[in-house]
């Protein structure tokens, strides 16, 4: 009587595996970041996708008088005045005389619309997001203004967090010096 | 008589002395009789000791068998105590009182307990026996009642008498367990008498109300023949404990002081076989102390033997010191006679042993007598010897004198010998030389020849890598060419990856719009990456052809001026051969002046050779008077060192010397022989040699 009842149960038990529907596998789309491969001053680094304006020759600048070391200039950009910032000064914080840096990024904020040189430029690139190391000790002139950043084959690409950029004191106030007050400028006749 | 006394008296300290040790002896094997005496109670203890521990074993394993209830167990530990006590009564050794007393100690609370044991001994066998009978016959009881309870079941008989019917095979298994439970003494065996006193009251009062009918519990008599028959059978197998109910349970106090008197004598087993244990060692330590405390005894047995070796020793050394005595005398003589036999008179022999004394003092006269007659002999012997020394003093003088002279005249001869093959080998190294210096000269000019060709050869080359060095400028240039080619491709890539970008980010711009300009700046970006990577590597590879072309041509100058200096080292090579021909010039000329002066050295060394021929006659003449001396004085040594000989075997006192030297100047005359002579047939012969080689030159 047991058997036959274990019998009954193990048939049972077939019949529900024959009949069921395979349960559903579950797609894990995979979560990619996006943006441009460039270097600043010799460091390799990444822009997230939507945070550049523009990538323009380095045009001819106009130079500035009474501005930061790091303002090359005022060029001309699609009919505008668009001021020129260069990279290996405002980063490195010393004076550059190597090779002509031949391309700029764009970047516009509300209140904000510079070019900033760049020591080279790569191309687009797309990481998985899960691979973004926010421990990795980068270079200490980027550590302030960057986010992480994904390893590439031998090397370490930085993440340029535009919007840490944008916030600094210096590069949102070129001038070098201070204006002077017009009342203490103007003698009292 | 002193003799006589000197006799007798190692003779009577001998029988003393073995008398002395014969005492000495028995001493000795009287106490080894008396320490065997002790030895063997020590081993009657040890036997009583092995059989109480036996007992002991016994006591506690029959203790465990009493629990079957079987009447012989109980008489076996009954003999069994009696046995122990028995034993120990023969343990009566006063060193052992303690260890007895130990072993008491732990007997008593088993002999108590093994007393208890054989007391309760018929109650025991009773309760055994009745609870072996009740249960062989609970499964026959209950299927006596099972048979009832069917019966029941088919008649209309009340609730009651049928569950009185059931509860009595069941009453009947309790009673059984209680009956096992109370023999078995247990903590709970007081409860389980009880417990079965009740149930047998319950089942007699069951069994007369299903034979009687009991209208106060309801239940009704049985009437069915069958059942009845069962219930009859059942309560006869059942009357082993309805007839001795009361005894089982009056039993019950005592079975547990009998469990209880088990345990005891399986605890004490251990402590009582411990102290048994202890014995073994204190009866062997039994006979060592008694010995031990008996001083006497170790006095018999220790100082006979001492005195025994101490008179040996003394008998021993006695006899030993005779016989060394009597030994020297007599090597003494032997010393002496071994002397005279070899002409030694110098030998005396010590006249105070008894028993050698006369022959020394006879020996020591006869000594004395010879050695005054060989004094006689040697005085006029020694002036001859003297004037013998003289003539050999003359004639080795003269011997020596030849010597010095043909020793001369075999330098002089083998100088000439070495003049004459110098000469012959100068001349023909001369030869040979003039041979190689023509050799060279001819060496020299192929030389000359060569050089010339190396240096045509060498200009050759010098043009042919000059024209080569221009290619490789010209390949350099190309290089250089391919070089900006491949930069300016990477600009390009440059300036396309710029508009990738830009794409990018306007069709990102557009939105919904843009979305096929991404799939493009994308794409764009693809090929980008492979083209840099392609780019990179080609300018890679172009970088290291510039550089190896660069080497190459490095390579190429260095060449130039190597085949430039290997030109100026042919120049000098062409100078340093005329020098060389110029050299062998010279050295032609010397070698002709050096065969000339050999010549003239060969003409020298004949006259040499004939001044030796002169000297050789005349040594001749020379040698011949030596050796007719040195035959006279041999002849006169040869009787000089006969009678050396003869006197020389007698040896008086102070002497020696003289004998010594004598002998040793015969040895020396004697090696004084005629050398010169050898000399000579060798020197004749190194001159005809000599002639021959003259010749020859």
């Amino acid at each position: 009587m047991s058997s036959t009842a274990l019998q009954t149960l193990q048939a049972l038990e077939e019949q529900f595996l024959s009949d069921a529907a395979e349960a559903p596998v579950q797609n894990h789309e995979r979560m990619e970041w996006i943006g441009t491969s460039l270097s600043i001053a010799g460091a390799p680094l990444l822009i997230g996708e939507g945070e550049l304006e523009e990538i323009i020759e380095t045009p001819k600048v106009m130079a500035i008088p009474g501005t930061k070391p790091w303002v090359m200039g005022v060029g001309s950009h699609m009919g505008g005045l668009l001021p020129v910032f260069s990279g290996d000064v405002f980063f490195r914080g010393r004076p550059y005389t190597g090779r002509p840096r031949d391309y700029c990024m764009v970047i516009k904020r509300p209140g904000y619309h510079v070019a900033i040189t760049l020591s080279g430029l790569e191309r687009d690139m797309k990481f998985p997001a899960e691979a973004r190391d926010m421990k990795y000790q980068v270079d200490e002139d980027f550590a302030r203004f960057t986010l992480g950043g994904f390893s590439d084959r031998d090397r370490f690409l930085a993440i340029l967090d535009i919007d840490k950029l944008i916030v600094d004191d210096d590069l949102s106030n070129a001038a070098a010096v201070t204006a002077p007050d017009s009342n203490e400028e103007q003698p009292n006749d | 008589m002193i003799n006589q006394a000197k006799n007798s008296a190692p003779m009577l300290r001998m029988i003393l002395v073995s008398l002395g040790i014969v005492l000495c002896l028995g001493a000795v094997a009287y106490s080894f009789f008396l320490i065997e005496e002790e030895s063997g109670q020590e081993s009657h203890y040890k036997a009583v000791a092995g059989d109480l521990s036996q007992l002991a074993r016994d006591i506690a394993i029959t203790a465990r068998e009493t629990e079957q209830g079987a009447e012989s167990s109980f008489a076996d530990l009954k003999e069994q105590v009696v046995s122990f006590e028995a034993q120990m009564a023969l343990l009566q050794a006063p060193e052992l009182v303690e260890q007895v007393s130990m072993v008491d100690l732990s007997w008593q609370p088993v002999k108590r307990s093994a007393q208890a044991i054989v007391e309760s001994a018929p109650r025991v066998v009773f309760v055994q026996s009745a609870a072996k009978e009740m249960n062989k016959n609970l499964r026959p009881m209950q299927l006596e009642f099972t048979r009832v309870v069917d019966s029941l079941s088919n008649q209309s008989v009340s609730k009651e008498t049928i569950i009185a019917a059931q509860k009595a095979p069941w009453l009947i298994e309790r009673i059984t367990r209680n009956v096992d439970r109370t023999l078995a003494g247990g903590a709970d065996s007081q409860q389980a008498a009880d417990q079965f006193r009740s149930d047998t009251a319950d089942f007699i009062r069951i069994i007369e109300a299903l034979t009687r009918g009991d209208k106060l519990t309801g239940i009704e008599k049985v009437s069915n023949s069958n059942a009845i028959e069962s219930m009859s059978n059942a309560f006869r197998m059942f009357s082993v404990a309805s007839t001795s109910a009361d005894r089982i349970a009056d039993a019950s106090l005592e079975l547990r002081l009998t469990a209880n008197a088990r345990d005891s004598i399986a605890d004490s087993s251990a402590a009582l076989n411990e102290a048994i244990t202890a014995l073994i060692p204190a009866i062997d330590r039994l006979a060592v102390n008694r010995l031990y405390d008996q001083g006497t005894l170790l006095a018999l047995f220790v100082a006979p033997g001492v005195l025994a070796v101490v008179l040996l020793v003394v008998m021993f050394s006695g006899q030993r010191r005779r016989d060394s005595r009597n030994a020297k005398g007599v090597a003494e003589i032997n010393g002496v006679l071994e002397k005279l036999s070899q002409g030694d008179m110098t030998g005396t022999v010590a006249e105070d042993s008894s028993l050698t004394g006369e022959i020394a003092q006879s020996l020591n006269a006869a000594t004395q007598r010879q050695s005054e007659l060989i004094r006689n002999v040697r005085t006029p012997f020694e002036l001859t010897v003297d004037e013998i020394n003289s003539i050999g003093v003359t004639a080795r003088a003269q011997v020596e004198k030849g010597r010095e002279l043909t020793q001369s005249v075999v330098e002089s001869t083998e100088t000439a010998t070495v003049m004459v093959r110098t000469s012959e080998e100068i001349k023909t190294s001369t030869a040979e030389a003039s041979r190689t210096s023509d050799r060279n000269c001819q060496q020299v000019t192929r030389g000359y020849e060569l050089t010339k060709d190396m240096s045509k050869a060498s200009v050759d080359v010098r043009e042919s890598v000059q024209e080569t060095s221009k290619s490789a400028k010209r390949q350099g240039e190309l290089i250089q060419s391919v070089t900006a080619a491949a930069e300016y491709i990477q600009a390009l890539n440059t300036k396309i990856s710029v508009v990738a970008i830009n794409t990018r980010i306007e069709a990102e711009k557009a939105g919904e719009y843009g979305r096929p300009f991404l799939g493009i700046a994308e794409s764009i970006a693809d090929l980008l990456r492979e083209a840099e990577e392609e780019g990179r590597k080609i300018i890679s590879e172009v970088r290291m052809l510039q550089n190896m072309s660069a080497d190459n041509l490095a390579s190429m100058e260095t060449t130039v001026g190597t085949v430039v200096t290997i030109l100026e080292y042919i120049d000098k090579l062409d100078s340093s051969l005329e020098d060389i021909n110029a050299g062998s010039d010279a050295i032609s000329g010397i070698i002709r002046n050096v065969d000339e002066a050999a010549g003239k050295s060969a003409v020298s060394a004949l006259h040499m050779s004939s001044s030796m021929a002169e000297i050789r006659g005349r040594n001749q003449e020379i040698t011949e008077l030596n050796d007719s001396t040195q035959i006279d004085v041999s002849n006169l040594q040869k009787s000089v060192r006969d009678a050396a000989y003869g006197l020389g075997q007698f040896r008086i006192e102070g002497d020696g010397a003289y004998q010594q030297g004598s002998a040793v100047e015969v040895e020396e005359l004697d090696s004084i022989r005629a050398p010169s002579q050898v000399y000579r047939e060798e020197e004749m012969s190194a001159l005809e040699s000599a002639e021959n080689t003259r010749v020859s030159v």
